[in-house]
């Protein structure tokens, strides 16, 4: 395994290479391979960034954002404005399903609920959301209800593994009960790790995919 | 190496599989490993969504991507509305670089000009265009301007491709001339290519990437 020390190194180079972030009062800590980021992001956007930027990190486990979003009066949006352009952006992402959500927002804080048939619509709802101006916290409260139950969900989703560039499906195990599946095993990347989630929530019938993998780079 | 009939079998599955499409007219081929998609999909989003999708799969080198995406009328929306819905949308993906960016529409294909000082502001651009709804097509003809002075950007490059989880930096070479970086060698996936080409945009002064990586199968 690498060494704490390389890899807080490399996390700082990485942070310092994005140019979509300003690293200036970003801080990394390593332990173990878990990074934990702490300090101060411009906004959410460039919050979520920094976490990208690690993950793409060789000897990195795992992530702790606790990046807080730097107050700047300039850029204080009101909540009505929060909402009005959050609403804007989830129906020009989402055109087919925007009104099956609820947005809240208190303070800059999002909260998005209401249930949708895909996690693919969970997740672009919180990309859409992300860009608009203000915002300090996403909590993602939408749950995925599937109309379709169909199917051998383990097997659909072990064909995926199977026949993906990225996945190794000899050190991914697939466990499902009832609706709810759990990954367990070792990937190599956090590209790994996301391919196979993303394999894992296009199965039919999938309530919740749970994560038990764990990220060990095969360089080093 | 993988046959080009299971090549196409798991392109098929794979298309199958991601609820993102409708593949009902989608039909595929593959000769030596490049995949050729041909048919319909039913907006442009989709259309790159199967492209995405093809690239995951084990074996594919190359994908030419030849979908049409008819009008279909209950996307229908007029040219004056999607670019006032294209300017809504690329102001809240590129709050500073939007200004420089010019939109035109015609019959709901998009072209976009302008420069920007990154390329990550080139694809968000597209990105933020492309979901949008009655888009038939999108044209990104916005240049790089850097404005940051270059360093050593080969070293830089190395250096990134070096501590990234997923690129094998002793496969990849990096050779720069000017403001243009030449990508060579091979990689495992287009998970791979992407990462490595991403990478390089990310060093400073950089004007132009010309991905000349190939995918060993």
């Amino acid at each position: 395994m690498r060494l704490d020390n390389d890899i807080q190194h490399d996390v700082e180079a990485e942070l310092k290479w994005n140019p979509e972030i300003d690293s200036t009062d970003i801080a990394a800590k390593v332990t173990n391979g878990a990074v934990a980021l702490y300090g101060l992001a411009r906004n959410h956007h460039e919050k979520h960034q920094a976490e990208l930027s690690v993950k793409r990190v060789a000897g990195v486990g795992a992530v702790a954002n606790d990046l807080a979003i730097r107050p700047n009066a300039a850029d204080k949006v009101s909540d009505p404005d929060i909402a009005r352009d959050a609403l804007k952006a989830l129906k020009q992402e989402l055109p087919a399903t925007w009104d099956k959500l609820r947005l809240m927002v208190r303070d800059g804080r999002v909260v998005i609920e209401g249930a949708v048939n895909w996690q693919y619509v969970r997740t672009r709802a919180e990309e859409a959301v992300r860009r608009v101006p203000g915002i300090v916290d996403i909590r993602n409260s939408i749950h995925v209800q599937p109309a379709i139950l169909d199917g051998d969900i383990k097997y659909g989703i072990e064909a995926a593994f199977h026949r993906s560039a990225v996945v190794d499906c000899d050190h991914i195990l697939v466990e499902v009960l009832g609706s709810e599946v759990t990954l367990s095993g070792k990937v190599r990347s956090w590209v790994e790790r996301d391919e196979a989630h993303q394999a894992a929530w296009s199965a039919p019938g999938v309530t919740s995919v749970v994560d038990a993998l764990t990220v060990r780079s095969s360089k080093y | 190496m993988k046959s080009d009939d299971d090549i196409k079998r798991d392109v098929d599955n794979e298309l199958n599989w991601n609820p993102e499409i409708d593949s009902t007219d989608i039909a595929t081929k593959a000769t030596s490993g490049t995949v050729t998609l041909s048919g319909f999909a039913r907006n442009f989003y989709e259309k790159h969504q199967a492209e995405v999708s093809v690239k995951r799969v084990a074996g594919v080198v190359a994908v030419a991507n030849d979908l049409a995406v008819p009008p279909k009328h209950s996307d229908r929306i007029s040219d004056p509305e999607l670019a006032r819905e294209a300017v809504i949308a690329l102001k809240m993906e590129l709050p500073v670089s939007w200004q420089n960016i010019k939109i035109m529409v015609h019959d709901g294909r998009v072209v976009l000009e302008g420069t920007v000082e990154w390329q990550f502001s080139r694809e968000r651009a597209v990105t933020a265009i492309r979901r949008l709804r009655g888009v038939l097509d999108v044209r990104n003809s916005i240049q790089v301007k850097p404005v940051l002075v270059a360093g050593d950007v080969k070293a830089d490059i190395e250096a990134a491709f070096k501590r990234n989880a997923v690129i094998d930096a002793n496969q990849v070479a990096v050779e720069v001339r000017g403001p243009e970086v030449t990508l060579r060698g091979e990689v495992r996936s287009w998970a791979e290519r992407d990462q490595a080409y991403q990478t390089a945009w990310s060093a400073p002064g950089v004007m132009n990437v010309v991905d000349e990586l190939t995918i060993r199968t």
